[in-house]
């Protein structure tokens, strides 16, 4: 009987039944608040056991910050620049920044357990405004776009995600060439991205920056940052060239996502 | 009027129930919160394994079908999931009890390692046969021998608390009156 009951639990969740997902989630509310409550009456226990294993952890994270600041610095007088002229250019051609663009904040809930999804769970959703295929986006760049929508929550697939597929330009303020349109972007394995370019095509040099192309019905919002050209080489037997893009957000590392209310114009 | 066979039943039914709202409450506020070698310990399917062992087909597939709900409720895996193969793992780890009886506490340091490997692994496979692909990847090698490690420090302490919940009563009279010799 408890089988033929687990059995039909899947069934239901599997379905989508409205009624069902909002038991579910109230019940998956209840639960998380309960383990809100039990985490504080740990931490003292968990936080002593995690400074002990995690110590050496935290200071090559605390030295690679350090040195990523250092960075940042320096290229903070480059981007001041850049911003002002681009900013200038989008006026030009009356063209919509990413940053006009209404949206709602959300926070991710940070996964338990051993077994990860792909898909990141955000603490807003429809009864927010949030429908399924909005993008979302860090102050760095491009995180997904929403594939599942509950009342309070909603799963956010990233682009490092199989299946994920967007387009994107090339941005390399060195170039005449530059803001090329690529073909689509797709997930390469271990968090990079790939695209397969024809070889008639001159490849964009290693650091170039790729941002969405927002051709016309695209889901995503022109001019969201992507991701960094790290590599480029021909396939052997294709005549093709694979670039490699590794992306500028590290989306296992988030803690607030904007979800844009960009019009797609697909419903219409 | 209450038999003293069905007064023990409700006692155990009552203590059962107790220590599983606080494994669950310990799972969630603690064991998720650490890692040893990135893996964190899998007390609710140990729980559900161990069950099995202690308290027999009909309740240990109880238990574990308790186990496996609440696992479901944190889980990224759909409801049922958990519950469904949690409740195969205690049914199948009673059977295997049955057939080599249980009866010290330095038995459920190999029990619980064997259930955890066995629900971990059922846990994974039927969640990858229902379309749950991120179950089964690179880190999965290293969260079964992890768990062992967990399980054979767990086992003793999670059998002990099992046994509280099954213990007869102390007088032989009520140990005639409630069938257990």
């Amino acid at each position: 009987m408890l089988v033929a009951l687990s059995a039909l639990l899947i069934t239901l969740h599997f379905r989508g039944d409205n009624v069902f997902q909002r038991a579910e989630d109230s019940a998956r509310s209840a639960v998380s608040s309960v383990g809100d409550f039990a985490t504080v009456v740990f931490r003292p226990i968990s936080g002593a056991w995690n400074a002990a294993w995690d110590y050496d952890d935290l200071e090559q994270e605390n030295e690679a910050l350090r040195t990523q600041i250092e960075k940042l610095r320096a290229a903070d007088f480059n981007e001041r620049t850049a911003t002002a002229d681009l900013d200038q250019l989008y006026k030009d051609l009356d063209l919509t920044q990413v940053e006009e663009i209404p949206r709602v904040v959300a926070q991710v809930v940070v996964p338990l357990g051993n077994f990860q999804s792909d898909l990141i769970q955000i603490s807003k959703g429809s009864s927010d405004g949030l429908e399924v295929g909005m993008p979302t986006v860090v102050a760095s760049g491009l995180v997904g776009r929403i594939t599942e929508v509950r009342a309070q929550r909603a799963f956010v697939r990233t682009l490092t995600s199989a299946d994920f597929v967007v387009g994107v330009r090339f941005v390399d303020p060195n170039r005449v060439d530059s803001n090329r349109v690529a073909p689509a972007i797709s997930p390469g394995s271990e968090g990079i991205l790939l695209v397969r370019q024809d070889i008639s095509l001159e490849p964009p040099a290693v650091g170039t920056l790729a941002v969405t192309s927002g051709l016309e019905r695209s889901v995503y919002p022109p001019g969201v940052h992507v991701g960094l050209v790290t590599k480029v080489e021909v396939e052997e037997g294709t005549l093709t060239n694979v670039i490699t893009i590794t992306p500028v957000v590290d989306t296992e590392n988030l803690s607030f996502v904007s979800v844009l209310d960009y019009d797609t114009g697909l419903n219409q | 009027m209450i038999s003293a066979e069905q007064s023990w039943r409700t006692k155990v039914a009552l203590r059962l129930g107790l220590i599983v709202a606080a494994a669950i409450f310990c799972h969630y506020g603690f064991w998720l919160n650490i890692e040893l070698f990135d893996v964190s310990a899998e007390t609710l399917m140990l729980g559900a394994a161990l069950a099995g062992v202690m308290l027999g087909p009909v309740w240990g597939a109880g238990a574990g079908f308790a186990f496996g709900i609440a696992y479901d409720l944190v889980a990224p895996t759909p409801l049922g999931l958990g519950a469904l193969t949690f409740t195969l793992c205690s049914y199948s780890m009673a059977y295997l009890s049955g057939l080599m009886e249980a009866r010290y506490w330095w038995q459920s340091i190999v029990y619980g390692p064997v259930g955890m490997l066995f629900c971990l692994v059922l846990f994974a496979s039927t969640g990858e046969l229902l379309g749950q692909e991120f179950l089964i990847n690179e880190h999965f090698p290293r969260v079964l021998w992890v768990n062992i490690i967990y399980a054979v420090i767990l086992s003793p302490g999670m059998w002990a608390a099992l046994r509280f919940a099954v213990r007869v009563p102390k007088s032989s009279f009520s140990r005639q009156l409630v069938g257990i010799s």
